[in-house]
């Protein structure tokens, strides 16, 4: 699926069945651990692929992102900076594969299962996931303003809505490293593991949420998304619509609410 | 009201004594007007403003009546808005209590810390009156709704053990360690580049009232526009030449 290099896929993707019902879970794995899962151009178009393909899959109910190696992701790969012919032609491309708004609007669950360095990229890659899971040896870091620039994969817009202003100016602004354990405070992280059982207890949450109605958390999402900074009253009029989408089926149902989906996304 | 700008470093710090009446506020939010007026119009702009408070509270003592609240109300409406104005980052540190309308200051700064055993809270309503205009957006956008109900309804002071828990105060040191922890601080704000901190600013609070996907749109030009400065090339020549980054804000 993904280009393979000389030292195999950038980004693997495994399709995993995990139920009697015809029911899967996508393996996404960065895969440079070389270079701590540094971010770069082919990561992005690769990935951008995947996605694609897990978004028009409907076997796949639950997706994990992970990063092979000492380090979930060390952010963007720093040699490539500079190579866009200008920053105007950098931003055009930037939302014409934004790969930032398909890992959020993945209509299944996504979780991030992190571990090491989750540094710049990395980070705003997990906070694009609907839940997090990580090691206690995870250190995450936004350093952006240090090197003179600020977050560009959507950080200074999620993790506000993760974790509220103060945390998120604090961690943009200060650029200082934050714990596991201190995340799991701050509701950034759902859960921390030990380093040895973090395999384990992913491959148990992927499960658990593969083995819930589909339907239900794909509806969940979409009022989420969908009411994110919509007034009280609209908010309330998307979610009464959204649940009762419910009393279609879940066949009919699923292709309305991808229909309103897709009007919501394309806004 | 007696107000005192230090300049000399990156780090700008105002230091003034505890004010006790309207005209003080109004000084305070005067001398931050010019501040805030100051960096727009120069290209050489601090990392942070520190406002600093020789006490014994932070900035204004704990409202005592509903009269002295209305008194404060417009000066204190605009403060809030000035503070929101200010294109660096500003700090509140609380060397003493922050009840009431100080409070509310402290809110309205970007970071907050301060010394174990200052407390905080917002106790206008048990005189009757809201906190100033402005406050209940702050604290709704910094610890949810549950919690700012449950902060205002009750007119809850907390001590910084707990304030520090809910997400309300960023760090807290003994006293003594002030000076040493807000070097701390100041060290990891000045180590940033100055344009790329108010852009992180303006990105973080400017996306707070737009849809995600507009905020991911105000954030990428902002990154366009830095991609422009002198700052940026020289953050990722520093880093390759594994030294600290010389930034001019420019």
């Amino acid at each position: 699926m993904a280009r393979a290099t000389e030292t195999g896929e950038i980004v693997r993707y495994e399709k995993e069945w995990v139920t009697q019902r015809g029911r899967a879970i996508g393996w996404i794995t960065l895969n440079r651990p070389e270079v701590l899962n540094a971010y770069n151009v082919q990561m992005r178009d690769d990935l951008h692929e995947v996605l694609r393909a897990v978004h028009d899959d409907p076997d796949v109910a639950v997706v994990v992102l992970r990063g092979a190696g000492r380090a979930f992701c060390a952010g963007a790969d720093l040699t490539e900076f500079g190579t866009a012919p200008s920053p105007t032609i950098a931003r055009k491309l930037r939302f014409a594969r934004d790969v930032w708004h398909m890992l959020r609007t993945v209509s299944c669950p996504v979780i991030a299962s992190l571990h090491g360095h989750v540094l710049g990229g990395g980070m705003e890659m997990a906070m694009l996931c609907d839940v997090r899971i990580a090691s206690d040896d995870t250190k995450l870091r936004l350093p952006d303003v240090r090197l003179g620039m600020i977050p560009v994969a959507t950080a200074s817009q999620t993790l506000p809505r993760i974790c509220g202003l103060a945390s998120a100016l604090d961690l943009v602004l200060t650029a200082r490293v934050m714990s596991a354990r201190e995340a799991q405070a701050a509701g950034i992280l759902a859960e921390v593991v030990p380093r040895a059982a973090l395999d384990r207890a992913t491959r148990r949450l992927a499960e658990s949420l593969a083995a819930r109605s589909s339907f239900a958390q794909c509806q969940l999402k979409a009022v989420i998304r969908m009411t994110d900074a919509l007034s009280g009253n609209e908010a309330r009029r998307v979610e009464r619509h959204i649940w009762e989408l419910s009393q279609k089926g879940e066949e009919e149902g699923s292709a309305a609410l991808t229909r309103i989906a897709a009007c919501f996304d394309s806004r | 009201m007696h107000i005192r700008v230090d300049q000399a470093d990156a780090i700008w710090s105002l230091h003034c004594d505890r004010g006790s009446s309207v005209s003080d506020l109004a000084d305070l939010d005067y001398k931050l007007q010019e501040l805030a007026g100051e960096i727009a119009s120069s290209e050489l702009m601090p990392r942070a403003i520190f406002l600093r408070c020789r006490g014994p509270e932070f900035m204004v003592p704990a409202p005592t009546s509903p009269a002295e609240l209305d008194a404060g109300y417009a000066v204190g409406a605009r403060i809030l808005e000035t503070l929101g104005s200010v294109a660096v980052p500003t700090v509140a540190v609380l060397e003493g209590p922050a009840i009431g309308p100080a409070w509310s200051l402290a809110l309205a700064c970007d970071l907050r810390v301060g010394v174990a055993g200052a407390r905080v809270g917002s106790t206008e309503l048990s005189l009757g009156r809201l906190p100033y205009p402005g406050t209940v957006q702050l604290l709704t956008r910094i610890v949810g709704t549950g919690r700012c109900m449950e902060m205002l309804l009750l007119s809850k002071v907390l001590n910084t053990s707990n304030a520090l828990r809910a997400g309300l105060l960023h760090r807290t040191f003994q006293r003594a360690a002030t000076d040493a922890a807000l070097r701390e601080l100041a060290g990891a704000l000045a180590s940033a580049g100055p344009v790329a901190l108010s852009y992180a600013k303006e990105a973080v609070w400017g996306g707070s009232d737009l849809p995600l996907r507009d905020g991911a749109r105000l954030e990428a030009s902002l990154y366009a526009l830095l991609q422009t400065t002198a700052d940026r090339g020289e953050g990722i020549r520093s880093f390759a030449e594994r030294r600290p980054p010389l930034f001019v804000g420019q």
